[in-house]
């Protein structure tokens, strides 16, 4: 047996079949990769929303998928689930204070996140630059909202209208910076925050306009129920709120059944708590839920475990079924080479020193194979937390 | 001086038999063999060499029995004094030309790769005029350099006995006796024993004997 022989012919070998040897590197290693792949993104996905979840105590939405309402309410995410009156999240008492959510539109690409001054308190929020909203019409951008648009304090950013061909729609609103987050590794990174009142003039529910004298037949062309003017569309409307101008918008209607999406609910106390979950639990005719981020997510990850199992157990099967492909190749491909390893033979080599030319073959691709798995796996952990982050 | 006496030798499942009564090659002779296509040419080499075994009578090379050797004693037998020629060369197509010729070195433990016979590989190479294609890959090369590489495989471990099997019949007249050449001066330095089968006539006359298969031996 020649040790540094076996290596020499058995590299030698591999690198003329670099074909052969790149597919089944990739086959095998896909078929490692997969299934720790999936557990490696489940449980980042899992860390990552428990962990926002967990520092949440309540969040009360509309009746609906409490999935739903704890994905908008947790990660703003999309398309806005239905809306209930601000009212309704008042009624908790003083069991709990609320921090109303109204995450329903957005701003190049990125959600509009109505909601108060206490949010950044409630997730520790700091500004790395500016300050938090102070009047009508500001916001704060995420982290990563300001990086991708390359924006800052002193600039501004205008929000998308809902329908582009909806002539009778809402005006866009363009919002003044006032600050942009310090980094925080999750949803907030990816919102624009303004005050829920700012959310509602977006929505159409408060606006500004020059000044008009109900009396003026060219300008007012009715009024309305509630005796307000139904103004003509050639009074124009403000589309930025301004120091100027920020006196004469004004809402129309209830502020108190104005809409939110969600409303995240901290109890006073572990006994305000109960007692509120079990209010909700009971009004089965309410027509909004409370729903515990925890609990939800709890469930939620009860039935995504139960599918990962089901998926990684299939995908095992398809690798031990590669790795069985992958030794007929090499049993094929030896019968291919008998006249091969006959002259070797013949030239002096043993029949020892053939088996183990094989066996390095096939060790060495399966070696590679497992390398380059480690490799793509290491990648895989280390950018699983942004592919995640950016995902939910 | 190989000597076979009363050798038998038959294929399973198959009607062909060799027999040798008595045939002594003495040593540094060059030797051809001919005969028509199966009549055991290729069979008496491959008994020599030791490749094949045998079922009654003896084959003696030198002092040693070969039809009495282990396989591991078989082994060690080709290595340190026989050369292999192949018709079909038998390179190893991803290898190149200076490791192919080295291949022996590779596979067998008992010979050791220094600088002599790195040394060795180079002035083959020369003498046989392929030294610019030692970094060459088989299928870089004519049939005529792939012949001179094997060759030049069969002699790096300089053998006692070059055995060639119709080395030049894939090779046009030119590099025929090229290849001849190549192995009787090689032969001579390494004051080898030559037998080569061959069916091209005009040949023959670069060997001292001709032993026809044909006939009874």
């Amino acid at each position: 047996m020649n040790s540094s022989g076996i290596i020499h012919l058995g590299t030698r070998y591999l690198r003329r079949q670099r074909g052969k040897v790149v597919l089944l590197v990739a086959a095998l290693s896909l078929s490692i990769i997969l299934p720790f792949g999936i557990s490696i993104f489940v449980k980042e996905a899992e860390s990552h929303l428990r962990s926002r979840a967990r520092v949440t105590p309540l969040m009360l939405g509309a009746q609906g998928s409490p999935l739903e309402l704890v994905f908008n309410g947790l990660y703003f995410s999309k398309p806005a689930i239905a809306t209930f009156p601000i009212q309704k999240s008042k009624e908790v008492g003083d069991l709990a204070n609320t921090i109303p959510i109204y995450a329903k539109f957005s701003a190049d690409g990125f959600r509009i996140v109505g909601t108060s001054i206490d949010y950044f308190r409630f997730r520790n929020l700091k500004t790395d630059s500016g300050n938090f909203m102070a009047r009508l019409g500001d916001c704060v951008l995420g982290a990563e909202v300001a990086a991708e648009l390359g924006l800052g304090v002193g600039d501004s950013i205008i929000s998308t209208p809902e329908a582009m061909f909806d002539l009778a729609g809402v005006y866009p609103l363009k919002m003044r910076i006032t600050g942009v987050l310090t980094r925080s590794g999750n949803a907030d990174d990816r919102a624009v925050f303004c005050d829920v009142k700012t959310a509602w003039v977006i929505e159409g529910l408060a606006h500004g306009h020059d000044e008009v004298d109900p009396k003026d037949k060219k300008s007012v062309l009715s009024m309305d129920a509630e005796g307000n003017p139904v103004l003509n569309a050639s009074v124009v409307q403000f589309n930025e709120i301004t120091p100027d101008n920020v006196g004469d918008f004004h809402f129309h209607g209830d502020a108190g059944e104005f809409p939110i999406t969600a409303a995240i609910v901290i109890p006073r106390d572990q006994k305000s708590g109960i007692i509120l979950k079990g209010r909700y639990q009971e009004s089965a005719t309410e027509s909004v839920q409370l729903a515990d981020p925890a609990v939800v997510t709890d469930e939620l990850f009860s039935t995504v475990f139960q599918i990962r199992n089901f998926v990684i157990a299939a995908l095992v099967a398809v690798g031990i079924a590669t790795f069985g492909i992958a030794i007929l190749v090499f049993l094929l491909s030896n019968k291919l080479r008998i006249r091969e390893f006959s002259n070797l033979r013949n030239l002096g080599a043993d029949l020892s020193t053939i088996r183990l030319l094989v066996a390095f073959e096939a060790l060495a691709v399966l070696v590679i194979s497992v390398i380059v798995a480690i490799a793509l796996l290491t990648l895989l952990g280390a950018i699983a937390p942004g592919i995640v982050r950016s995902v939910l | 001086m190989i000597h076979l006496q009363n050798v038998r030798f038959s294929y399973p499942r198959d009607s062909f038999a060799l027999a040798v009564d008595d045939l002594k090659i003495p040593e540094g002779q060059h030797t051809a063999v001919i005969g028509p296509s199966g009549c055991g040419k290729t069979t008496l080499l491959r008994l020599v060499a030791g490749i094949l075994p045998i079922e009654q009578g003896s084959i003696n090379v030198q002092t040693l029995s070969v039809h009495e050797m282990s396989q591991n004693e078989l082994q060690q037998f080709r290595i340190k004094n026989i050369g292999l020629v192949f018709q079909e060369f038998e390179l190893l197509d991803y290898l190149t030309a200076r490791e192919n010729i080295l291949l022996p070195y590779r596979v067998s433990s008992a010979l050791l790769l220094d600088e002599a016979a790195q040394g060795r590989c180079e002035t083959l190479a020369a003498t046989a005029g392929i030294d610019h294609l030692l970094d060459r890959h088989p299928a870089e090369m004519s049939q005529g350099e792939r012949q001179r590489v094997s060759i030049c495989r069969a002699l790096v471990t300089n053998p006692k006995i070059i055995l060639a099997d119709e080395p030049t019949g894939n090779l046009d007249p030119e590099n025929q006796q090229k290849a001849v050449d190549l192995l009787k001066s090689e032969a001579n330095r390494c004051e080898a024993t030559l037998l080569m089968v061959t069916h091209e006539h005009d040949l023959l006359l670069n060997f001292e004997r001709v032993i026809n298969m044909g006939e009874a031996i």
